[in-house]
């Protein structure tokens, strides 16, 4: 079993007991113990596709698999963290806001989107999938859960959305109207609607 | 002794405190009766000629300009808005840290610039110095650090806050760029990590680390980045 535990409001720990876990490359901070690190390829599924669907998609979501009997501190970029539980369920995940993928946990790249956006962001998401803990990182503030119900779609920012979980539906919101068009927009172009019951987290900053 | 208003800013009482060493432009305001001048660490100037010259000038990049907060009232303390972390050593100890990592300390503490190769047994002279200036090329750090012993209170600055990790039951692995400095008696040495497999970019990306060994508490922030 592997345990994720908040360390601090940036730093995550991981509790490892002859077992293993994967998280960003690159972000071990520190660690005691008997810790093996190595490459665990992309978060795109398996093999030669994932790769592929990495190069295709821009989702740059590059893991690396710890190994052993210790604890291993995680952190990227001073960024906060919060650790989610999954129990049989699929998350939809920013893929570089993963820091680190706990017990019996799939990753993969779905396309989410149609409509032909030129914002390069959305249109693809990562999914993480299964029973297990999933370690986000937050930029700026502690992860904000907002709750959607069917009676309440959610608009976000794309570049403040983080995750969302549960039954829910994603499309796009265009606001670009002729006014924007020629340079007098609100500064919002695009906007993610979700749609039916479940939660989305967001960061209090845009990247 | 340092009181912390919030993560970012220190207040010292100099009546409590004593006179504060800080980094030069880390007040933020003041109150009462006090007076800055400037001040210098011993044996930070350097010899003249030669090979000492060099380490002499390494050195002085060791040394971040500082001044002495003297009299009677109320100092706060930031810098730049990176994270404070204040470390009491009201039973003597010593706590160790590059120069540019340290906003301030209480002056009653004993201020000294020490080679980190020496600090590992490495080796003294020549040698040491060579193989400190690489692992400085390796890690960013350079290869004179401070260390501050005694009683007193010492003020670090990080990128993210910090954590403690306690040493005493086997090494504590750090990546160099998230390593902050150590409390205790804590030795530092630079390992490689890196196979033919990590060589050819297929790596985890932990290539270099720090191994701490011996008593005391490794400071780890919670970021890669260099101040």
């Amino acid at each position: 079993m592997v345990e994720l535990v908040a360390r601090s409001s940036r730093v995550i720990e991981a509790r490892l007991q002859k077992s293993s876990v994967r998280a960003i490359s690159g972000s071990m901070v520190s660690y005691q113990g008997q810790v093996q690190f190595k490459s665990a390829g992309f978060g795109g599924g398996a093999g030669v596709l994932a790769g592929l669907k990495q190069k295709a998609t821009g989702e740059s979501l590059t893991l690396m698999e710890c190994t052993g009997d210790g604890v291993v501190q995680f952190a990227v970029n001073a960024q906060y963290v919060t650790v989610l539980p999954l129990n049989n369920e699929t998350m939809q995940v920013e893929s570089r806001q993963i820091l680190a993928l706990a017990g019996n946990l799939n990753t993969n790249v779905q396309f989410a989107g149609v409509g032909g956006m030129s914002g390069g962001q959305g249109l693809f998401t990562t999914t993480v999938s299964g029973t297990g803990q999933v370690a986000l990182l937050s930029a700026g503030g502690p992860l904000i859960h907002l709750e959607v119900n069917p009676n309440l779609p959610l608009v976000v920012d794309p570049d403040a959305f983080v995750a969302a979980k549960g039954q829910l539906q994603q499309s796009f919101v265009t606001d670009v109207s002729w006014r924007s068009a020629v340079g007098q927009g609100g500064g919002e172009a695009f906007s993610l609607r979700w749609q039916g019951q479940g939660v989305v987290s967001i960061q209090p900053a845009e990247r | 002794m340092f009181e912390k208003v919030n993560s970012k800013v220190v207040k010292a009482d100099l009546g409590r405190t004593g006179p504060i060493v800080s980094r030069r432009g880390s007040m933020l305001f003041y109150s009462g009766q006090v007076h800055f001048a400037p001040h210098q660490i011993p044996g930070a100037g350097g010899a003249p000629g030669g090979m000492g010259a060099m380490v002499g000038s390494m050195m002085r990049s060791e040394h971040e300009r500082t001044m002495i907060a003297q009299g009677n009232g109320q100092v706060h303390y930031g810098f730049q808005g990176l994270a404070l972390h204040v470390i009491d050593l009201p039973q003597g100890g010593q706590v160790t840290a590059d120069m540019s990592r340290m906003l301030g300390y209480t002056a009653g503490m004993q201020a000294s610039i020490v080679s980190t190769q020496s600090q590992q047994g490495g080796g003294g002279g020549l040698r040491g110095a060579l193989r400190g200036a690489a692992t400085g090329a390796l890690t960013g750090n350079g290869m004179f650090t401070t260390q501050l012993s005694g009683v007193g209170a010492v003020v670090l600055v990080a990128h993210g806050e910090l954590i403690e990790i306690p040493v005493g039951n086997g090494p504590v692995v750090v990546d160099p760029q998230a390593f902050v400095g150590t409390v205790g008696n804590v030795q530092t040495q630079l390992q490689s990590a890196m196979s033919w497999r990590d060589a050819v970019g297929r790596g985890s990306g932990e290539a270099m680390q720090l191994q701490c060994n011996g008593q005391g508490v490794v400071l780890v922030q919670a970021s890669e980045e260099k101040l």
